[in-house]
């Protein structure tokens, strides 16, 4: 089975954290998160990325020198922007993006 | 030329965790139609019951407008700005999640049933500051005509988020009948039969129906049952 890798990003740590923990519940996906935008460009040279998901608290500015870093790395990533803070949106939005429908 | 899509009551998505039964007119938690997303920003339109007692334990919400309006019974509400509060029937809530709020509902009593419909619609503003409101709702005020209850603006009748949305309430005796002009061009309406039936636009609408319009400067809602009541909202169709 394909596993996804997913980086979650965003500037409140308690929702980032939730959300890595609902994502990590999907067999077909892994995640980790931060908080630091700093910490990206290490975290996207040491792993594989497969959907850059953005939490809240970024700035559209932000949001986009992000993705670019990111793609330079790794060309195919799929951004997801969620919306919600929890696991209402967070299937549907990764389901799109996937077009698969997570078990 | 008006387009629509109609949504029948049982073409729902059904969740059931025994303490909660929802119907969830969007795709929502695990259930996904791709079909069926949104209604422009109009993203999640859940028609929940909550036994007695029991509720969702704290969790967050980050960059959404949620409504709550209780339909039968009260709903105690918690969140992280230091609100408490009970919403009754009647009642309409407001919370701005914005850069993120925490919050808990639960059933206000041990032995009776809450229903409520919980709407989410897409703001047009991200990372705004939390807020919360809430506003007891004249039940006069919709008796055979549409009352507004929520809008953009702050000064108007009921409660406002941060979206160009407007929702109204109608309660209706049989046969009577609303006018509804659309506030901003190019917004659609979704209209949700909550009790009795309705005619929209030529079609029959039946207990919990739901129909999309748009493409439309306005419409007329006619009800064909007695204690018909009746939610419409209108969202901008481009998020």
């Amino acid at each position: 089975m394909k596993i996804f890798n997913v980086l979650v990003v965003g500037k409140n740590e308690a929702i980032v954290a939730l959300l890595i923990k609902l994502v990590n519940k999907y067999p077909e996906l892994s995640a980790q998160g931060t908080c630091q935008l700093e910490e990206i460009p290490s975290i996207c040279l040491k792993s594989p990325l497969d959907i850059l998901l953005f939490s809240s608290g970024l700035s559209l500015d932000q949001e986009k020198e992000i993705s670019q870093i990111v793609a330079q790395i790794h060309p195919s990533v799929k951004i997801v922007e969620h919306f919600g803070g929890g696991s209402g949106l967070l299937r549907t939005e990764l389901n799109q993006v996937l077009g698969i429908e997570l078990a | 030329m008006t387009k629509s899509i109609l949504h029948k009551a049982d073409s729902r998505g059904k969740a059931n965790h025994g303490w909660l039964l929802s119907s969830h007119t969007f795709s929502f938690a695990n259930y996904y139609d791709p079909t069926r997303i949104h209604f422009g920003a109009l993203r999640v339109l859940n028609d929940d019951m909550v036994k007695g007692g029991m509720g969702f334990g704290q969790h967050p919400h980050d960059n959404m407008e949620i409504i709550s309006i209780p339909l039968e019974g009260d709903l105690e509400h918690k969140d992280s700005m230091g609100n408490v509060a009970v919403i009754r029937q009647g009642d309409i809530q407001v919370m701005s999640a914005g850069t993120g709020i925490y919050h808990s509902e639960y059933n206000h009593h041990k032995d009776e049933a809450v229903k409520f419909l919980q709407i989410w619609v897409f703001p047009n503003k991200k990372n705004v500051t939390p807020r919360y409101d809430q506003i007891t709702l004249q039940h006069k005020d919709s008796l055979n005509q549409l009352q507004q209850i929520l809008s953009p603006n702050p000064e108007d009748e009921g409660v406002w988020i941060h979206q160009d949305a407007w929702f109204h309430l109608g309660h209706f005796e049989e046969g009577k009948s609303a006018h509804y002009q659309i506030k901003k061009p190019g917004n659609g309406v979704y209209a949700f039969v909550l009790e009795g039936q309705f005619n929209i636009d030529g079609i029959d609408l039946d207990r919990r129906d739901g129909i999309g319009l748009w493409e439309l400067d306005g419409f007329d809602v006619k009800a064909t049952a007695e204690n018909a009541k009746i939610l419409l909202m209108e969202v901008p169709m481009h998020i």
